[in-house]
């Protein structure tokens, strides 16, 4: 998978907070989820536009790193730890937002302990509570997913699958 | 910024429920939750995610109403 594809899959959950700030059209939103799901070509460019603040705090981290913003190595760093460490140290918006909304917009390793059609009900730790937590989430990215998968998890989207029962 | 904004159930029918944001109301499927008529919920593409506190609720819906002032 391109990087460019890499990216958009984990951050297109939060296209749906762009459309509902109406900084993207219903029109846009379908046409990045078919670019998601088949894999298909979008610039760098157009991403950088779309998802800035990313953009802001993938920069920083690229800096740090000594490495160019859209290296696999550091967008992978980005989604897998460094945007969790953003919400946790409550950058930004995340100064104001209450713990539960921060919780969902923390990227997590769970586990897929029911199927039912295309959604998936995982269970993870909240990092606050510690206490064991059950969401529902789309299975759009992870078709194959099934019970006992281990899946990273995005808002209401499985992104991968990154352990098999 | 990657924050929802959390509606409120105002009608269950059968796997669906009615969720209102104020300016407008939407369906969505309730799958697998134990939700009832005036439980705040979180809900992404038609699917409720999650419930949430009614307190956090509220103040995320003031946050939004925030951000979006800001925005325009």
């Amino acid at each position: 998978m391109k990087v460019e594809n890499f990216f958009l899959r984990y951050a297109y959950p939060c296209a749906y907070i762009l459309l509902q700030m109406k900084g993207i059209s219903q029109q846009q939103l379908h046409e990045l989820e078919d670019i998601a799901v088949n894999n298909k070509y979008i610039s760098r460019e157009r991403l950088e536009k779309i998802f800035h603040n990313a953009f802001h705090y993938i920069g920083e981290l690229a800096k740090k790193r000594k490495k160019d913003k859209w290296s696999l190595e550091v967008i992978r760093e980005y989604f897998y730890s460094y945007h969790n460490k953003i919400i946790d140290e409550k950058r930004g918006i995340y100064s104001k937002t209450p713990m539960m909304l921060n919780e969902i917009s923390r990227v997590e390793i769970a586990k897929v302990i029911k199927k039912i059609d295309d959604v998936l009900i995982v269970e993870y730790i909240d990092k606050n509570s510690h206490k064991i937590k059950n969401r529902n989430v789309h299975n759009t990215f992870v078709k194959n997913a099934k019970v006992g998968d281990s899946v990273t998890i995005h808002y209401g989207y499985a992104v991968e699958i990154v352990g098999s029962s | 910024m990657c924050l929802a904004i959390p509606g409120k159930v105002v009608k269950i029918k059968g796997d669906s429920a009615i969720v209102d944001y104020g300016e407008e109301q939407r369906e969505a499927r309730l799958i697998g939750k134990d939700i009832k008529v005036g439980d705040y919920v979180v809900v992404q593409n038609k699917l409720i995610l999650l419930k949430m506190p009614e307190e956090q609720a509220l103040e995320s819906i003031r946050l939004w109403k925030e951000a979006i002032q800001n925005e325009g």
